[in-house]
């Protein structure tokens, strides 16, 4: 983000201007863009939730309709709105895709035609509002408030936009305008393609399902508005535990086990000799490729009361415990039991990026530290840490991505007596899916975007953390 | 062999106490992991550690040579290893280089498009179908093409790059290099260790994939070694045979097997880890 | 070196995408063409069918891994199978371990996908049929010359009747085949540990049980006598691995003279629950019960840490038996057998649970030639159920000079016993017109003590509760039995009493189990 537009080079925070070049840095007129955004996500937000609802309480939830139900709901048949819902939801994204990429003076276009086919379906509407026993929705009012705030928010930005700033054209090597910029990366666009395709097809493609999340999904979707959401929110007490469960267990595993790879790392280094080092390394990432389900047979083995248990026998002749611990079957103690087994596991897994990274260490720089009489420790905080701290965040903060996806390593080690200290989302939707009823693919998908929504704010407030300390995100 | 380079100044303490935690940690790591060694080569493994097998055997490993069954998922592991660490380097390479240019028009979109993905996904029954529109079931494919696109590794890749110094882009530039010429002569040959451990670990996703599988292949004849294992590990209903070595004797030696390529690998990866040290050399 | 590395590259391609594009070779024997040759047999009965559906050409079969499998010279046997039938068979066969995944998947992506026939545990069986995914083969069963023919014993008639679910009219309905009973677990007790406790008779109650358990315990000075994959199962009948300790509780919602009634806060059960934390306390109940997988419990037995244990009847006695005395990890191992035990008198009858059924998706074309040619062929009463009872002619038996032999495999060298349909638990006897009725490798598959204890099992056992399914219990069940786990356990290992537990259930569930009782009723 805090790049030089003309040389390139990276800015320090808040510089007035470029220390290279000299050039004054432009500072964008901020927060403008951002309501455009808003204003777009809103309305795709609102394209979910119901437009006309049941006014009785009790079925509020559930008796309610929205753009995508028009479809399959057995009062009216109105067939043609499906189709008329991804044209609406399409244009939303297109709207944001063009604010972001700063033309926003085309994005008024796909927001006028978001406006349009809002509009016809109002048409339709007036045959529920007919029925005294329907009122108008949510999703109305937030579909109708976030049209406003984009429209408003493209014009906003296509008047700040106007007023350019002025570069010292001694400088302007780097700098052209928009369309040759283009032509000078023409063939990373190129390059971009593959991946593109890729991510597309298999990540984006799948991605429109997120609307299941809103119906009851058991044979075929049928709108069900807000009542999976409802649901979590208050009647499932489970869903909560669950909740706490998964961001106490991941989280405090992700500390514990970057932490232990960091060290381990750091030590590693320090050896000299090559193959005694080849050699640990090694050894310390084999726990990886087995499997959770045979690392947990092995550590029942292990962890065991009876005389198996090795762990048990050399505490009490140790004299630290008197009686053998059921460590497994304890809520006090299973949540110490998991991070140690996670630790075990993965540690040696998570060196190998750092040490791939601290490879890339100029020697020469130790060199110099040495000839300065810096000690050991010295070079590790000044030289190696460094070094290492860019590739610590960055692992930290896409690992955080996946902390709500804890699942197999609980499902295993968890057993009937400490479900209250180990049942995670992921478990707990497992239960949903097998546990007894017919699954609801709907609810699944309801839990897995607020899921995700977590995810997405640790990720953002990570990121934007990262951005102001060290002035780079991740991406 | 800590001490070896110290001649006449006096002993250093910190190498030696630091083999010694790494031989104490090496054991703690190898305790389990040897259960699982012992088992493989005994004719009737126990429920508790043994520090050596009871009657020893190598029968486990025989059964499994012999095995005709497991070559052909051996190999199609091999091979989807091996193509899907290809495809995955050069997505993640090329989608990392894109990822520093950071005066392209779009850069910031490309960007979050792929954290995006990261974050939010469609769930197991919206990929099914997308698969089957895609007529990928029952190929390899539905395999290898969603697993070869790995934001992870592309965001971390990236960060390699990073590292690559200005200068080196700028020089190349002068000399009339296209952007696919010094990606091909600065970038690639400058990330040697960012290849190998991110290679590495499009390798171990390739060569652990059941999940994929399981969903999208249901041919026998495309099963791979992890399927195999799988239902080698779960399936509790397999009754003794005939021959004398227990089930949990060939099940660990299964596992064992299943590592060892891994234990040849990664030590010639290592050697990658070392000369990335190069690229300050290069820089002069 | 570069040279090399793209050659391998290039090689590599090649090879992928000769083994990527491989994806029409599994039907080598393009329908082998029904010219009657050896089945002149089975033309007699086919005649005396009422409705005369078409034969299809072709069927797609989704099942797991207790079909042989291709590994197993599987192919021989599809072959043998698709010539007596005059069928094209094409068996779609994901991983074992991830059939359940597999069918979630297969479902929820729509009818569209769906195959001609799938295998269906009980629990999805009953699932899929009450979402109207299955076509209904009531009528057709009513009307097949299986069920007509006599072969079919008293039991099988009574199973067949008992594996009708719900349909999506809310109405019982038969939504699939099975050709063997769904078996049951039975208490199996080691010789060795009766001789060390000095008893010769088993026990009849469970005054006697729990006695005997006490005079193992002192007797062999073991850490515990029983032990179990859990204090309670994942799936229904959930209390078959511990039946002496549950007798007549059912924690489940079942139907109770006509009224469907929530048996886990019957007085049966908290009497179950006290039993069990009584034994727990006394240090007869494994510690670790909790936290057992299947497996450690057969290493365990095998091992000769306990005495008791209640597993599957019938094939699984033998195996038992024969994993100890060849492993041979103790002394004495290799004289030591297993005694099956009939069941105590509180506990009546072991429970038979619904075996995983043939089900015809609502996706097949012509259902009732499906039925009649490929479904009730399993019980055929002749050459189509010796196929699938032992696999194909030649590859894994022969038969000559009246003398039955399994053959090993050439892929592992292990005989197998026994493919989809195991011999001890088949529903429908052999047409007397075929080897004269009888079941010719029934004794060379299995020993005496396997017939034996499936005989003592099948004297012994009462079919399952049935399953209903509503919108209430969808929506309660996860959370209903996270709870009474939760209670079980922490009962047993008396981190609270009886009533407490039952008091946190009450609090936690009582609200959603009112409105699943109000459901059901």
């Amino acid at each position: 983000m805090a790049t030089c537009k003309v040389c390139g080079s990276e800015l320090p925070k808040k510089a007035k201007s470029c220390p290279q070049c000299g050039v004054k840095v432009y500072q964008p007129p901020k927060n403008i863009r951002v309501l455009a955004i808003v204003g777009a996500v809103l309305a795709i937000i609102g394209g979910l939730l119901p437009f006309v609802q049941n006014s009785d309480i009790k079925v509020k939830a559930k008796d309610c309709f929205s753009f995508m139900s028009y479809l399959n709901n057995d009062k009216y048949e109105f067939t043609y709105h499906q189709y008329l819902w991804y044209f609406f939801m399409l244009a939303l994204v297109a709207t944001c895709i063009i604010v972001a990429a700063k033309k926003e003076i085309y994005s008024i276009i796909t927001t006028v035609i978001a406006v349009v086919i809002y509009g016809i379906t109002m048409k339709d509407l007036s045959t529920f509002m007919a029925d005294p026993q329907y009122v108008l929705g949510v999703g109305t009012y937030v579909v109708v408030i976030g049209l406003i705030v984009a429209i408003a928010g493209c014009f906003l930005d296509i008047l700040k936009f106007k007023k350019t700033i002025e570069y010292d054209t001694r400088y302007m090597k780097n700098h052209k305008p928009f369309a040759s910029r283009v032509y000078v990366h023409r063939w990373f666009y190129l390059m971009m393609v593959p991946v593109l395709i890729f991510v597309l097809l298999f990540n984006y493609w799948p991605m429109l399902g997120i609307r299941y999340a809103f119906t009851d999904y058991i044979k075929l979707p049928v709108y069900a508005g807000l009542k999976h959401f409802v649901k979590m929110a208050t009647k499932d007490t489970y869903f909560w535990l669950a909740f706490k469960n998964t961001l106490t267990l991941s989280i405090i595993k992700l500390f514990l086990n970057t932490f232990m790879a960091v060290v381990i790392s750091l030590l590693l280094h320090e050896i000299t000799n090559i193959h005694f080092k080849k050699t640990v390394q090694t050894i310390i990432y084999l726990p990886h490729f087995l499997s959770w389900v045979v690392v947990a047979a092995i550590f029942r083995m292990l962890l065991s009361t009876g005389e198996s248990g090795i762990v048990n026998q050399i505490l009490i002749s140790m004299n630290v415990i008197e009686e053998p611990v059921f460590w497994m079957g304890e809520t006090s103690t299973w949540r110490p039991v998991f991070y140690i087994i996670n630790i075990w596991k993965d540690t040696g897994w998570g060196t190998i990026l750092f040490l791939a990274t601290l490879s890339g260490i100029s020697p020469e720089l130790y060199e110099a530290a040495q000839i300065d009489g810096a000690n050991r420790w010295n070079r590790m905080c000044y030289i190696t840490l460094p070094a290492l701290a860019n590739t610590i965040i960055t692992v930290f903060i896409l690992n955080l991505a996946k902390v709500m996806n804890l699942f197999e390593s609980v499902f295993v080690l968890m057993n009937d007596a400490v479900i209250e200290v180990s049942s995670v989302i992921q478990t707990y939707i497992y239960m949903q899916s097998f546990g007894g009823g017919i699954p609801n693919y709907g609810y699944t998908t309801a839990v897995g975007l607020f899921k995700s929504l977590v995810g997405c704010v640790l990720v953002l407030a990570c990121d934007y953390a990262s951005k102001k300390v060290r002035g780079r995100g991740i991406v | 062999m800590s001490n070896t380079n110290k001649k006449t100044k006096k002993v250093k303490a910190f190498p030696i106490v630091n083999a010694i935690i790494f031989i104490l940690i090496s054991l703690i790591i190898l305790l389990p992991l040897w259960k699982v060694l012992v088992d493989s080569l005994d004719a009737a493994p126990g429920y508790g550690m043994r520090l050596w097998p009871n009657n020893l055997s190598i029968n486990g490993y025989k059964l499994i040579v012999t095995r005709t069954a497991l070559y052909r998922p051996f190999l199609i592991s091999c091979l989807v290893t091996v193509v899907g660490c290809v495809m995955g380097l050069l997505l993640s390479t090329l989608g990392a280089y894109v990822l520093i240019q950071w005066n392209m028009p779009g850069r910031n979109l490309f960007a979050y498009m792929l954290l995006f993905t990261m974050i939010f996904n469609g769930g197991m029954i919206p990929t099914y179908l997308v698969m089957n529109q895609l007529k990928l079931l029952n190929t390899l494919w539905a395999v290898l093409l969603p697993l070869s696109i790995n934001v992870y590794n592309l965001v971390l890749m990236r960060n390699f790059f990073e590292g690559i110094p200005q200068s080196l882009f700028e020089a190349a530039e002068i000399d009339g290099c296209s952007p696919i010429g010094i990606f091909i002569k600065i970038v690639l040959p400058l990330s040697k260790a960012a290849l190998a451990s991110i290679g590495l670990m499009f390798a171990v996703t390739f060569w652990n994939d059941y999940t994929n599988f399981k969903l999208y292949v249901t041919k026998n004849s495309l099963y791979n070694f992890q399927m195999k294992l799988r239902s080698l590990i779960m399936d509790s209903d397999v009754p003794q045979n005939n021959d004398k070595v227990s089930d949990n004797t060939i099940q660990n030696a299964a596992i064992i097997v299943a590592i060892i390529p891994f234990m040849i690998i990664y030590p010639i990866c290592q050697d990658y880890f070392v000369q990335g040290v190069n690229v300050g050399a290069v820089k002069e | 070196m570069k040279k090399l590395v793209s050659l391998l590259l290039v090689l590599t391609l090649v090879f992928s995408l000769t083994a990527c594009g491989d994806k029409g070779n599994s039907d080598p024997t393009t329908a082998a063409p029904n010219d009657g040759n050896t089945d002149t047999t089975t033309a007699a009965p086919e005649a005396t069918t009422v409705a005369a559906a078409e034969k299809p050409a072709k069927i797609t079969i989704t099942c797991d891994g207790t079909v042989m499998t291709e590994d197993n010279a599987g192919t021989d046997f599809y072959k043998q199978l698709e010539e007596e039938l005059g069928i094209e068979l094409v068996f779609e066969r994901p991983d074992h371990a991830g059939y359940k995944d597999y069918c979630a998947t297969l479902f929820g992506a729509g009818s569209d996908n769906l195959p001609d026939v799938v295998l269906l545990s009980a629990d999805n069986y009953a699932t899929y049929a009450s979402l109207g995914y299955l076509w209904d083969m009531t009528e057709a069963w009513e009307n097949s010359e299986v069920k007509n023919s006599g072969r079919v014993s008293e039991m099988g008639l009574e199973l067949f009747e008992n594996s009708k679910v719900v349909g999506p009219d809310g109405e019982y309905h038969l939504y699939g085949f099975s050709a063997v009973q769904g078996n049951g677990c039975m208490t199996y007790v080691k010789q060795s540990w009766l001789d060390a406790a000095g008893i010769t008779t088993l026990p009849k109650t469970y005054a006697e049980y729990y006695d005997m358990l006490v005079k193992m315990k002192e007797a062999k000075k073991a850490e515990f006598v029983v032990t179990a994959n859990g204090l309670i199962g994942n799936e229904a009948p959930y209390i078959n691995y511990l039946p002496e300790f549950y007798q007549d509780a059912y924690p489940e919602f079942y139907q109770k003279d006509g009224v469907w009634v929530d048996g886990f806060t019957e007085d049966a059960m908290k009497a179950a629950m006290q039993r069990m934390a009584d034994a727990y306390a006394a240090g007869l109940l494994d510690t670790e019960i909790i936290n057992r997988s299947t497996k450690d419990c057969r290493t365990l037995f095998e091992e000769d840490k306990f005495g008791v244990f209640t597993y599957w009847a019938g094939k699984w006695c033998g195996n038992l038996i024969k994993n100890i005395q060849t492993l041979n990890k103790y002394p004495g191992a290799e004289t030591d057998t297993i005694v099956a035990m009939a069941p105590i008198a509180e506990v009546g009858q072991y429970l038979n649970r619904i075996a995983p059924q043939w089900c015809i998706t609502t996706n097949c074309k012509n259902p009732e030639g499906v039925f009649e040619y490929y479904l009730q062929k399993m019980l055929d009463g002749g050459r189509a159920q010796l196929l699938w009872e032992y696999g194909a002619e030649g590859t894994h038996w022969s038969y000559e000079n009246g003398t039955f032999e399994l053959k090993p495999l050439p892929s592992t060298g292990n005989t197998g016993s026994y493919n989809h349909i195991d011999g001890l638990l088949k529903l429908g006897e052999y047409r007397s017109d075929f080897n004269g009725g009888v079941d010719i490798g029934l004794l060379t598959a299995s020993t005496e003590t396997m017939v034996s204890a499936q005989e003592v099992f099948n004297a012994n056992s009462k079919m399952a509760p049935s399953i209903k399914k509503t919108d209430a219990v969808n929506e309660n069940a996860a959370t209903i039995w996270t709870v009474r786990k939760s209670v079980i356990a922490d009962v047993v290992m008396g981190k609270m009493t009886v009533e407490e537990g039952m008091a946190k259930y009450e609090s936690e569930c009582g609200a959603a189990v009112e409105e699943i009782l109000a459901s059901l009723n």
